[in-house]
Parts: C-alpha cells; structure tokens; sequence
C-alpha cells in the first residue's frame, strides 16, 4: 500500500499506510518497525435466544462483556465506503445465515425473516472483516507522543515511541472513540490537549494522555445494570396537544402518548472530553496558531468558512473568517516563520493568502497555470483540481511553500515574497502522484535538506483508480528528494523496504477513497432543492 | 415533493400573472405553501455571497443605497460613438445593471428575522422601526417568494407614505452562511421565532439554537444587542434557555424589561405562527437574551 500520511517525528519519519504505521530512520530512510491496526474487536455472537429485541442488546452490550479491554471501540455500525466491501459483507451475512435459521423457522413466517434482516445486517457490518485506516497523523512537540485517527472506527489513538530490544516502536497507549468521525488533528503546543475536528462540523478537546483516574470504576456488568436500573424514565413526548395542528402530528402523538418504554439514551463517550465550538458544515482542516501571544484555533470547512476562534478557554468567541474561497477548503498552512500568514487551498484553482488575525486576503496565485512540458499529457482544464497538501519549510532565509494537488504528479514550488504573494519557483514532475511529503532537517542555517514524498505507486500517475501494468518496474512509495538553494532535485534511491510488496491486492476503489478523498467534498449541482412545492404548513 | 401537476401549474399561472400586472394586491398564501421543515445540513441551491463585503444589498433597499457614481461615467459614454452591436450595447446595459446593485447602503441591516416563514413579524416591525433596516430569511423558496411579493405590494400600496422601504427578505440558509451575510458585530437584534423545535434527539444539531451556533450569533450581534426567541413548545423553551444561559456570551433579559419591549408584543400576536397558536389556544414561550461584551484578552 501506498503511504497516504507522513509526519517528521523527531529523528524518525512516521508513516502510514492504510492500516499500518510504519517507523523509519529519517537519517538514512532505514526502515525500523510497523504498527498495525487490530481488527475491530468483535463481540462473541452469544446464543440467538429471543428475537429482534435481545439481539439489539446484545450489541449494545457487547462493548462492555468482560472479556473486551475496557477501551476498546464499541462494535458499533461502521461506515463502509466502497460498494466491494459492502458486497464482502454481504457475503459474511449469507455466511451466518444458517446459524440462526431454525429460530426463524421456529417463529415461522415470511414477515419475522423480513423483520430480522436489517439487525443481521448491523451485526455484520460490526463485524467488519478488515482494520480501520489511518486517515490523519500528528506528532506532538515533545517529539514523544504520535496521534492516528482511524477513520471506519472514529477512533482517536495515541502512541509513544519508546526503544524496546534496542528497537524504536511505537507503542500504543490509548483509543477513544469520538462521538463522529474526526478529520483533522492537532497537538496544543505543550503537548498536553489533542483538538479534534470531526465530519459533524465540532471540535472537540481532550487530553494526550487520558486522565489517569478513570471514572469510578465500574464493572462492565454494574454499569449495564446501573443504567437499566434508573427511575423507569418513562418516553414523555416533547409535543403536547397545543403545539400540533395537523391531523397526521394529532395522529403521531396519539401514538407516542401510547408509547411507555424508554428511549434509548445515546451513550456519551466514557473519556474526558470537551466541545470547543462548532460549524454547521464538515470540518476539514484545523491549525493551532499564536500572535502576540494569545492562542488561536483556525477551522475550515466544507462552506468555504475560514474562521479564526479564540483558543482555549475562550474558543466561544470567533474572532474573525478569512473570506474569499468559492469552493470548498482542503488545505491550510501558516508558515512557522511567517506566524502572521494563512495559505488556504480547496477545490478550486486559486490558492489563497492571508492575514488571518486581521482576516484580510493579501493575494492569491494559481499554481496550475505553471505546467512545464512533462506534465502536459494531463488535461488539467478539462478537470477540476483539489489541493491535497501545502508544506513550508524554510532555507537560506528563504520561505519555501510547495502544493500537491490530488492526483496531479508533480510538485508545485513557490517563494513568498516581501508584498506576502507567492511567486513560482519551480514545477518538478514526479512518477506517481504525491500523497504526502515530509522535510527535514529544516534548520534555517542549513543550505541543503531532504524531502520524502509518498507516492502512489498503483495507479497510473495523473489517475485515482487506473492501476499501471504489472510489468512496471519496482517503483518505491517513498521517493527522496533534495532542497538545495530553493531548488528541487531528485535525491538518492532510499533502501526498499525488505518484504517487496508484490503480491499485494489492492482494493482499487478502497484505496480511491482513501488516497483521494478531497475531490467528494465538492458539491454537487441540483442535488437537494430542498423546494418541494408541497406543503401542509401555514 | 412536487404537488400534482395542475396544482404546480395554477402555481406558476398565479405567479405569472402576478409578474405581468402592476399588482398592488397581496400574494395570496395558498400559491406558496412550502413543507415546513427543511434540511440544513443539505446544500441546496443557495446563492450566498463569498463575505459581507460582496453582497449587493441595493436590489433589496432601493432608497437606501447611495447614489450611482457611474451616472457621470454613464453621460461620458453615451457622448461617444453608439457602439454598432448589440451585444456591446447589452454589455453596457448588463455593466450598468451591476453597478447599480452593488451600490453600498447609506447604512446597515441591523435586524434579522431568522426563519421568517410568512414575514408576518417582518411586516408589523418594519413600520414600528421606520429608521432601521430589517432582514427576513428563510430557507423555503417558495415562502422566500411570498414574503418578497408581500413586501412588494405593501410598498406600492403605501407609495405615498414610503412605508416597507426598510424590510426585505431574502433565501438563505442562516445555520451555514449568517457570516456571509453580516460583519461582526453588525446586528442590534434577531429574530427566532418558533423555530422547528426537531424532537428527536438525533436531530438536536438541526437546532437553530445550539452552544455551537450560539457563537455565530454573538459574532453578528454586537455587545448590547438583543436575541428574540418564542416558541409554544416548552421542551425548546427550555433548550434555547439552557443554551444561551450557558453560552457566556449571553445573559437572559430580566421579565420585566422583557415584557417593556415592544418588539416581544409583536412577535406574540404577528407572527403568523403566533396567529396560529392563539387560534388553538396554545402557550406561547417568551426569552430574551443580551450579548454581553467579550472579556478582554
């Protein structure tokens, strides 16, 4: 597999490549040790004893049965993205089928069958056959901690590089499980609070490491109970006979006042947790920064808002947006040695600059116009073009600034310049489409550096689900490059990973949604109108 | 859901002929009713401006937007040589149209009736604060419409008294793109009134009041202003209280200020909802709320 996250972490590189977190030497590129993601606990199916209802609990409780770490992700309904593993777990489910047919049989009835299947389905979908990818990485300044999110599980895990046998490993120190899907990241700078953007539009703080007092310790077994045992809250509806004016509302709450058991309260998560803010949109991007001493979280999301918050304790007030985008935001970066600049990319061709605190647009430059002649096969009019990653580091006391865009293989280099516009450089083709790069070391003294880049090595270059021949030649994930003057060159063959990954099977539109999921942020025209001409309001 | 065929059709004669006259008369509901929930996490069509400072608000407060600078530019080429195409004249003209619209106002919006529905509290305030500008939005185009037609006829009909010059109302989903709309601190007040209370837990984001969404209003409405909220639902009454108390940008208004501000007597009886709870005997919930200054840093 191809690696879709890289990180510097101290004098490693930390590497992920769909389930697994490779370690290397960034000295040397030698690789060291790999983490990989545990299939998703799954709860032993118990007797199918009674129907629908005990097998609802039996999913519910499972989590909390003995044998399960305490911390483990509940086996919850994971969202699966490609129509091949929902066609696998379809497979599953015909699979354990017959385990349950005689009760079917016993009930008898066509209509119990029909009943039973969705439950089925959810049960098999917990069962999900294959570990969850890591879809973001952050590396604390301590050099000491690294954060995976895996995304099918909304799982935030937190590792420690410790030498273990003389070897560096990361070591995995805990998993929580957000209430939705995280898809950003970031490590306060004393690297004591995580802050998490999620697909629900909130972010969410909690700290590296867990609280060291758990929550009074309960037994799987009591806390069931516990929660079972409370004052039968019996379901009263929200709505009383004031509040409706139609007939079919009328009929509604007729049934609900009917309606005497209690709803099932929707589990917080069990760990110290605290909501920061929020949009009403899918977050995409989240950067911590600082000016004039005060701390600042900056959000972006899929409605073209930049907006720049107070960080904690004070994230309640937004100091300002960064306006100007038309289309949605993948990408943000404030240059270290430029804390008072934004560059902000997304979905469409122009990548922006600005000062953030003021909330100003400085300039804006689009880096595809500057195509030299190995990158001309690609029609890049007749497509639109995301920006997958914008990197700073600096040389000679010069800012460098380099943008990837998703499936274009090549590099885009630019300068900033005193006026804060951003000048070109310097295209530098590649022979397969980036994915993610790394600098190091980025001291400002030194005059030269190395890049790593990830690059994917299964599809053809300038294509998100064309595999190339197989007869291709043994193409390296991790190219290395040299920085030298502010000008880009290849660098030396980094050593090959010893187990040559040949006979991988690659999972084409898996890994299309993994490498290349920017480009499903873009809305899509006429999709909801949300304007039916029908209505029973007043 | 679209109606049945002769139903859209009636719809679109009404509207047609409504266009064509120089109707003074008022819209008439029945051609506009709109499903009343919509869903805001969905992107729709919206037409949104990328920030404040884009948004062509002339269109919608004629009177107020400060005079063409373009008309002196305008006599200069009109002085020159006809240009022989249309195409070039239509440029011109769409050039003109343009400019026209993206004339600045003299002064800012300053109310928002926040899922306005039918502008019923929109119309009653828009006489009472004749020196301020008011906004309706609402999600539901047909409605949008309706309440643009309205104001459109009650215009004309008071065209010597210049009344419901100050009220507009536009398409909008506020939960996303209020920002886009407003600067900070810009708003002195906004409206929520009876809200869609969204029963069930799992749509409590769908919410118009939530801690989130709570500092998106404090960042339009500036220290001193004042948030609107009724519903004749208790269970929201008591989230949107639980919500703004919370929230420390806000404070709750003491009863009694509450009850001496003319804007609560208004939003009582209406807004067409309110109407509509009165007719079934339904309680209606009353809270204000006040920004509060931000604490200094």
């Amino acid at each position: 597999m191809p690696y879709q996250c890289l990180e510097k972490c101290g004098e490693y590189l930390v590497a992920a490549r769909d389930s697994n977190i490779d370690l290397f030497h960034l000295s040397n590129g030698e690789y060291i040790s790999t983490w990989s993601c545990p299939l998703p606990q799954v709860p032993s199916k118990g007797k199918t004893n009674g129907g629908e209802i005990t097998k609802k609990q039996e999913i519910k409780e499972a989590p909390l049965e003995g044998e399960v770490d305490a911390s483990a992700p509940p086996a919850k309904r994971r969202k699966v993205d490609t129509e091949d593993e929902k066609k696998s777990e379809e497979k599953v489910e015909e699979k354990s089928e017959p385990k349950v047919e005689p009760k079917v049989n016993d009930n008898g009835g066509k209509k119990q069958q029909k009943k039973q299947r969705p439950n089925h389905r959810t049960d098999s979908i917990a069962n999900a056959q294959e570990p969850p990818s890591v879809i973001a990485l952050a590396v604390a300044k301590n050099a000491q901690h690294v954060v995976a999110i895996t995304g099918e599980d909304k799982c935030i895990r937190v590792f420690e590089i410790v030498v273990k046998e003389g070897n560096p490993i990361l070591n995995h120190l805990s998993q929580r499980v957000m209430p939705k899907r995280p898809s950003a990241v970031a490590i306060s700078s004393d690297s004591a609070t995580i802050i998490s953007a999620d697909k629900f539009g909130d972010v969410y703080s909690l700290p590296l490491i867990p609280s060291a007092i758990p929550k009074p310790q309960a037994t799987p077994e009591q806390t069931s109970r516990e929660s079972s045992s409370l004052p039968e809250r019996t379901f009263k509806p929200a709505a009383n006979e004031l509040t409706i004016h139609s007939q079919r509302n009328r009929k509604a709450l007729e049934n609900q006042k009917r309606q005497t058991n209690t709803a099932p309260e929707k589990t917080e998560p069990d760990f110290e947790h605290t909501l920061l803010l929020g949009h009403v949109s899918l977050l995409t991007e989240l950067k911590l920064a600082t000016s004039d001493g005060r701390d600042y979280i900056i959000t972006a999301d899929r409605d073209e808002h930049i907006r720049v918050n107070r960080g904690i304790p004070y994230t309640h007030i937004i100091e300002g947006f960064c306006f100007g985008h038309k289309d949605f935001i993948s990408r943000l970066c404030i240059p270290e040695s430029r804390p008072e600049l934004l560059i902000s990319g997304g979905g469409e061709s122009d990548v922006l600059v600005f000062d953030w605190v003021k909330g100003s647009l400085l300039s804006q430059v689009e880096p595809l116009l500057h195509i030299n002649d190995a990158l001309k096969d690609f029609d890049l009019k007749e497509r639109k073009t995301t920006v997958s990653g914008i990197y700073h580091t600096r040389q000679s006391s010069k800012d460098i600034i380099i943008f990837t865009y998703e499936a274009i293989p090549a590099l885009f280099v630019f300068a900033t310049s005193e006026e804060n516009k951003l000048t070109h450089a310097q295209t530098l083709p590649l022979i397969g489409n980036p994915l993610s790069l790394v600098f190091f070391p980025s001291t400002e003294t030194d005059t030269a550096s190395s890049v790593i880049v990830s690059i994917d090595y299964i599809n053809k270059p300038g294509t998100t689900a064309e595999p190339r021949e197989k007869d291709d030649q043994f193409i390296n994930p991790l190219q290395h490059l040299i920085l030298s003057d502010g000008v880009l060159t290849l660098g030396d063959e980094l050593p090959s990973r010893s187990e040559a990954p040949k006979d991988e099977k690659h999972n084409i539109s898996k890994l299309k949604n993994l490498l290349y999921g920017l480009e499903n942020l873009r809305k899509r025209a006429g999709e909801e109108r949300g304007d039916g001409g029908d209505g029973d309001d007043a | 859901m679209a109606g049945p065929p002769n139903k859209r059709q009636k719809r679109a004669e009404y509207k047609n002929s409504r266009e064509k006259g120089t109707t003074t008369e008022l819209p008439k509901k029945k051609f506009y009713r709109q499903r009343a929930h919509a869903n805001v996490f969905s992107d729709h069509d919206l037409e949104y401006p990328i920030s404040p400072a884009h948004m062509k608000w002339a269109p919608y407060y004629a009177p107020y937007a400060e005079p063409t600078k373009s008309i002196v530019k305008g006599t200069v080429e009109s002085q020159g040589v006809k240009r022989p195409n249309d195409e070039g004249e239509k440029e011109a003209q769409t050039t003109a149209i343009e400019e026209e619209d993206s004339r600045k106002l003299t002064q800012d919006v300053e109310v928002a009736d926040i899922g306005c529905g039918f502008g019923g509290l929109l119309v009653a305030l828009a006489p009472k604060l004749p020196n301020t500008l008011l906004l309706g939005m609402e999600i539901r185009t047909q409605v949008t419409e309706y309440v643009q037609e309205r104001i459109k006829a009650l215009r004309s009909q008071s065209a010597d008294e210049k009344l419901y010059q100050n009220a507009a109302c536009l398409r909008a989903n506020s939960m996303k793109f209020l920002p886009n709309f407003f600067k900070k601190h810009q708003l002195s007040k906004i409206f929520l009134c009876f809200p869609d209370p969204h029963f069930k837990a799992r749509k409590h984001k769908a919410r118009i009041v939530s801690t989130t969404l709570n500092s998106e209003y404090a960042y339009v409405v500036r220290p001193g202003g004042i948030i609107y909220t009724i519903t004749d639902v208790e269970d929201l009454h008591l989230w949107m209280v639980e919500h703004f108390d919370k929230h420390p940008s806000f404070e709750r208004v003491a009863e009694a200020e509450q009850e001496a501000d003319e804007c609560v007597e208004v939003m009582r009886t209406e807004t067409e909802e309110g109407q509509k709870v009165t007719r079934n005997n339904g309680q209606k919930f009353v809270a204000l709320f006040r920004r509060l200054e931000d604490p200094p840093w």
